[in-house]
């Protein structure tokens, strides 16, 4: 009979509501503390992963794409458009002082193709200058794209080595990209030279709505760093009062929006979970209170048949460790069964940028959240094992009462 | 071994009242190897009180618990529980039992958590048996009767062999039959060597006993027989 070590759980299983009723609670302490950590977590590394895609202090793109918000559209509301400007342009800014360095880039929206159910976008980029999408490109595709290659983003459903086809134009799929939880998953980039053909063909078969651009001569947008001697805010303004036809745009403002939004959600998230906390362990003090309250007489026990306080203490603690572990651990479990499941779902019920941590980040915050909860469920319980372990026995144990 | 009660006073607080309460005032008791010691007394008297500080589970106000000449109530919370678990076996006045665990596990209880070696498990049927509920060893303490957690508590008092016995009316809510059984364990257990102090209101208890105290007020005084 071995019910010296097993007493805790004897007690448990012997009152198993209260047990179920207390792992319950616990559980959705965790979970609320690993899912609501975990999305916070999430938007943050999404916005970062969309600072580093746009990876460039100004974008320069065509006046009207910028009063329609076309730029806007594509990088931060998954819509997908083209526009283009006069690439004398580029000359003409490239003279202007505190331009470190300058990379051109082609939009163009896909007709229908085998890899997507619908249109994507096409963005073009030239891998000699380039410095904002070709270190994350790198990551994928060691060698630089060829012509007619395509690198897709992680979302399309396409392989290396399938051929894609743009406006009856056969592409070859070079490589996948990796998730960075913005637009840029359902994107597809090329080097210049192809999205110049696939315009080409796109202007030959009347599908292009700038019916009348020479591909060779017109560009979509320009990224730009500024040097240290200037700020992009200088260099913007300068752009906008000097070059004709063009907006420049601080990548910062672009992505002000999305930081303030993803502030309000963090903030709600996090206001959210603090409530459910406060709540939870209001509960779980009271109900520890409450259960050592009932049993008073069985501690007494323990005391009258030489149970010292310490070891009274700690075989009430071995109870609530257990509660408080097994509660944890399937909370933690569930928040993040259901982020890995449901993280698309989010993603776009939010309408913000979303990228889980790897996985070595997610079993960090698991043990995080599940020591923090366990953690706190002993706090809650410190109080009325503390007074448990003072009772005054004879009170109990007299008799009458 | 000799278990010494030395002036022992102890004084209640009552809530709502200035003045104290002296449920004990001065008194002195040996509780001696081999003797079996009746206690009789009004309720109120200081019976309870009296037991309850033998067994190490109330300090007294002032006045000391001798055994082999230490003082019982200077040692630690630690050491001063070893001694109950190990030294004295207490039948309380109010049932105890742990309800998640069966009759017989309840008995061994206060051997199998301090890990004492033997078949505690026979010893503790053997007890059951000898009280004559060993067909209630599986079942739960929720299950029983009054009288029939009344002999679970002696067997429990009783496991561990203590040298001191301190049993508080462990015979209200007993037939004579079970009452006469009980205190002939009592006995058995003080000619084999044990103290025994039984507070009790049966009459014929001093049939059993070595000698009978009567307590009022929280005063001793020694009844001849
Ligand atoms: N914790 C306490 N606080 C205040 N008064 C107490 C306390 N414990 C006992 N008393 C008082 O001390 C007196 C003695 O109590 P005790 O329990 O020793 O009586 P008793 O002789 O065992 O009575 P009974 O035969 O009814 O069990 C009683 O008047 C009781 O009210
Ligand atoms: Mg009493």
């Amino acid at each position: 009979m071995k019910i010296d070590k097993s007493l805790p759980y004897k007690n448990l299983a012997g009152r198993p509501g209260r047990a179920i009723a207390l792992i319950l609670l616990t559980s959705l302490l965790s979970l609320t503390l690993f899912a609501g950590t975990l999305v916070i977590k999430s938007l943050r590394t999404g916005l970062f992963s969309l600072e580093s895609r746009l990876g460039a202090d100004l974008m320069i793109v065509p006046e009207e794409a910028y009063e329609q918000s076309q730029i806007e559209n594509i990088v931060l509301n998954g819509s997908i458009g083209e526009f283009y400007m006069d690439s004398e342009k580029t000359a003409e800014i490239a003279k202007l002082a505190g331009i470190q360095e300058m990379s051109s880039q082609f939009f163009l929206a896909s007709a229908n193709s085998g890899c997507c159910s619908v249109p994507v976008q096409i963005i073009g980029y030239d891998p000699e200058t380039d410095f904002s999408v070709s270190p994350w490109i790198k990551r994928s595709l060691a060698k630089e794209p060829q012509d007619m290659d395509v690198i897709i983003g992680s979302s399309l459903n396409a392989y290396v080595g399938d051929s894609l086809y743009f406006y009856g134009k056969e592409c070859h799929v070079a490589a996948k990209l990796e998730k960075t939880g913005t637009n840029f998953d359902t994107a597809v980039f090329t080097n210049s030279n192809t999205i110049k053909e696939l315009m080409r063909s796109a202007i030959n078969r009347n599908m292009n709505k700038f019916g009348d651009v020479d591909p060779d001569k017109v560009v979509s947008c320009l990224m730009v760093n500024v040097d240290k001697a200037h700020t992009a805010q200088q260099i913007r303004l300068d752009i906008n009062k000097n070059i004709e036809g063009v907006k420049a745009v601080q990548t910062r403002d672009l992505i002000a929006g999305v930081s303030e939004s993803l502030g309000g959600a963090a903030d709600l998230i996090g206001g959210l979970s603090a409530a459910i906390w406060i709540l939870g362990i209001g509960i779980l003090i009271l109900s520890f209170n409450l259960s050592v309250n009932g049993r008073i007489k069985e501690f007494a026990l323990l005391r009258m048949i030489g149970v010292s306080r310490k070891r009274l203490a700690s075989i009430i603690m071995e109870e609530t460790l257990i509660i408080g572990i097994v509660g944890a651990v399937i909370g933690s479990l569930t928040g993040l069964f259901v982020l890995v499941q449901f993280g698309t779902l989010i993603e776009n019920k939010l309408g913000l940028p979303f990228l889980l941590p790897g996985t070595w980040n997610l079993v960090l915050l698991a043990i995080i959240a599940i020591s923090v909860t366990v953690l706190s469920e002993v706090l809650s319980a410190a109080y009325s094992t503390l007074r448990i372990s003072r009772i005054d026995t004879t009170y109990i144990l007299r008799g009458g009462n | 071994m000799s278990l010494e009660a030395q002036s022992i006073t102890k004084e209640y607080k009552r809530k709502g009242k200035k003045s104290s309460f002296f449920a004990l005032k001065n008194t002195d008791l040996v509780l001696a190897d081999g003797e079996l010691t009746v206690l009789k007394g009004r309720s109120g008297s200081g019976k309870s009180t009296l037991l309850n500080i033998f067994a190490g589970l109330s300090k007294p106000t002032s006045g000391k618990i001798l055994l082999d000449g230490t003082d019982i109530y200077s040692l630690g919370d630690g050491p001063l529980s070893v001694l109950r678990n190990t030294l004295i076996g207490v039948i309380p006045q109010e049932h105890f039992a742990i309800h998640t665990l069966s009759v017989l596990q309840n008995v061994c209880l206060p051997s199998v958590l301090f890990h004492k070696d033997g078949d505690v498990e026979s010893r503790g049927f053997e007890l059951l048996k000898l009280l004559g509920i060993s067909e209630l060893a599986g079942s739960s303490p929720s299950e029983l009767s009054g009288g029939e957690l009344r002999r679970m508590s002696a067997a429990r008092a009783l496991i561990n062999n203590p040298r001191v016995i301190l049993a508080d009316e462990p015979t209200g809510d007993l037939d004579d039959e079970n009452t006469e059984l009980i205190f002939e364990l009592l006995r058995k257990k003080a000619c084999e060597g044990a103290s025994v102090l039984v507070v009790t209101h049966e009459n014929d208890a001093e049939k059993y006993a070595d000698r009978s105290l009567k307590i009022q007020n929280g005063t001793l005084e020694y009844i001849p027989f």
